[in-house]
């Protein structure tokens, strides 16, 4: 069975009388244990595609079927469960909260969860000690380095154990050194049989993955 | 997870510190307002009461006017000239009079040996004592129906009447002089007790037939009756009025041939009257609270939108719309409930603080009463889910999408 399958997908916004079609008629199907990447240049619709994707919006018309179940029209609190039960999200800019320490950070998924305290604080701890975070428990976000960060953000992406990670420009905010970290952890997790969706403008990015859909005007190429 | 909820609030109040002090302050001052003007409302009730102590519920004050309009050739403003005599004839005619008494009333001079004080002379029964429920102090007595028969020259003096004439010496057995006249002092009344307010504290009270004797007038400013306890009382009230307007020939419809004043209903409407004064502090108050409560929804809206980016990453994160919602309530609550604390700490020392000043008799003590705690917290539980669910709202509606934009 197909992990992700996108039939007819499109994504219309209106401004009064103006319309404005973001994505057209997308047919995408994605496998279990995929790596791939998203690629198209600013204002091609790849982050709305990845936003559907995330389920974090809806698409005007077309079936999104996620592990077989139409997720393109459900509710709200629906797809909230949908993203926190299926879908792991690396952000840009990390998306860490200033006031939490970084335990706290990766563990909070699992709080929309109703998972008690212990539990969370336990796996949280021992995801961040995987990614090389041992010492680093109390520390807030802006006492880590950038690539810290960022593998702060894949540790929350995992603790909820999704069928998809999603990585929107994972590397944008990194030096190059901190950037090929990144890449070295997803590419990991992937051969750990994690399906890891990158959305990227970066041509060298995507040629590392294994399977490019490249993205322009809407359409897929 | 409530925990970090309590530091993420108390982080964001210490953030934008005098936003936040103002936010508290309008809760607090609108706090302070409300159970003030409750407690001073309470404590004006109380001392209003107690003043109206000594009516006797029940009780009738008979005023003799004069005619509003002619009836029967009598002519309007012709003045109705009631005579002690009449007290006897409503006995016998109007059934179901317990009690009655004359009262008339003059300043005159009151003298011991070279002590001089002018003071209001009361001339009446010897059911007044029962009538305006006066406690004398002990070996006293009152004036009684014996007195009134031999027009004896007995006085009852009020507690400061007895002071400055007497000072500290007994006053019982000895005379006085009252225009001139010789009285032997038969009764001191007691000091205010505070069950009853203290009105012939600073009058002197005389048989009402050596009064007319002395004074020559005997027509009554105002008759005091009291019903017996199993009579209807609206129907002794028109049949006082029937008896006056047959016997001194006025319309029975002419409230001021005869102005009679009803504890019972005059009871009835101070009761409402608090009521109402009670709502109008208690409005006034609340209106100030809302204003607070205004600041503290602005405090909320100004959090939210700060915050946008918070509320987005917890939505991709999983969180439902009811959680985002309770988190920001969770808020305002916690910033009302502060407010209202201190507000309620800082009305409870000011309370005490007047109570230790003092205030005048007519204003009583103020007293947070349990009502107004009630009213209160009601209030504050009101205003802080209206405070936070707009802001609250708001966050919870939010394009989880456009909120993770706005960074």
């Amino acid at each position: 069975m197909n992990l992700v399958e996108l039939k007819n997908i499109s994504k219309i916004y209106k401004t009064g009388a103006v319309k404005f079609i973001a994505l057209e008629q997308i047919n995408l199907t994605i496998n279990k244990g995929e790596y791939l990447a998203i690629l198209g240049p600013s204002g091609s619709g790849k982050s709305t595609l990845m936003h559907i994707l995330g389920c974090l919006s809806t698409p005007t018309s077309g079936d999104y079927l996620l592990n077989g179940k139409n997720v393109a029209s459900l509710s709200v609190n629906q797809l909230a469960k949908v993203r926190n039960q299926n879908i792991g999200f690396v952000f840009q800019n990390f998306n860490l909260l200033a006031n939490l320490n970084i335990v706290d950070n990766v563990a909070l998924p699992l709080v929309y969860r109703g998972i008690a305290k212990e539990e969370r604080t336990k796996k949280a701890k021992e995801l961040l000690t995987h990614f090389g975070l041992g010492g680093h428990f109390s520390h807030h976000a802006n006492e880590l380095s950038g690539g810290q960060q960022q593998r702060v953000a894949i540790a929350r992406s995992l603790i909820t154990e999704p069928d998809i990670i999603l990585a929107d420009e994972p590397t944008g905010n990194l030096d190059s050194k901190s950037g090929d970290d990144v890449i070295h952890m997803l590419e990991k997790l992937n051969r750990d049989g994690k399906t890891i969706i990158i959305v990227t403008h970066d041509e060298k990015i995507a040629e590392r993955t294994k399977q490019i859909i490249r993205i322009v005007d809407g359409k897929i190429m | 997870m409530l925990i970090n909820v309590l530091k993420q609030i108390l982080i964001d109040l210490w953030t934008h510190k005098l936003r936040s002090f103002l936010a508290l302050f309008g809760i607090m001052w609108g706090t302070i307002s409300v159970i003030m003007l409750l407690a001073v409302g309470n404590g004006f009730q109380v001392a209003s009461y107690r003043n109206m102590m000594r009516l006797v519920d029940g009780t009738f004050f008979l005023i003799p006017g004069s005619l509003s309009k002619s009836y029967r050739g009598n002519p309007s403003g012709r003045v109705i000239n009631a005579k002690v005599n009449i007290m006897y004839q409503i006995v016998d005619k109007v059934h179901n009079i317990k009690e009655i008494t004359p009262v008339f009333q003059k300043r005159s001079d009151l003298n011991v040996a070279n002590k001089k004080r002018a003071k209001d002379v009361y001339g009446v029964s010897s059911a007044f004592a029962r009538l305006q429920k006066i406690d004398l102090i002990n070996s006293s007595r009152f004036i009684n129906k014996l007195d009134v028969l031999n027009k004896s020259r007995v006085v009852v003096l009020g507690s400061k009447v007895k002071e400055q004439l007497f000072g500290d010496d007994l006053a019982l057995g000895k005379s006085i002089t009252i225009n001139h006249v010789r009285f032997l002092v038969i009764g001191v009344i007691k000091e205010g007790t505070k069950k009853a307010y203290d009105w012939y504290r600073n009058r002197a009270i005389i048989p009402y037939s050596t009064y007319i004797t002395m004074f020559g007038n005997e027509n009554v400013p105002y008759f005091i009756v009291l019903p017996k306890a199993s009579a209807d009382s609206n129907v002794v009230e028109n049949n006082i009025r029937a008896f006056f307007a047959r016997h001194y020939n006025f319309s029975f419809n002419d409230k001021h041939a005869l102005n009679i004043f009803s504890t019972t209903k005059f009871f009835q409407f101070m009761r409402w009257f608090f009521i109402g004064i009670k709502l109008f502090l208690g409005l006034c108050g609340a209106l100030t609270l809302a204003v607070g409560a205004l600041g503290v929804a602005n405090i909320m809206f100004v959090i939210v939108t700060e915050r946008r980016s918070e509320i987005g990453l917890k939505m991709a994160l999983g969180a439902r719309r009811q959680q985002i919602l309770s988190q920001i309530m969770l808020e305002a609550l916690l910033i009302v409930f502060l407010g209202g604390l201190f507000g309620f700490v800082i009305s409870s020392f000011t309370i005490l603080l007047i109570i230790l000043i003092g205030t005048p008799d007519w204003m009583g003590v103020p007293a947070m009463s349990f009502d107004a705690a009630v009213v209160t917290i009601f209030i504050l539980a009101l205003l802080a889910v209206a405070a936070g669910f707009f802001p609250a709202k708001q966050a919870a509606s939010m394009d989880p999408v456009e909120a993770l934009r706005k960074q």
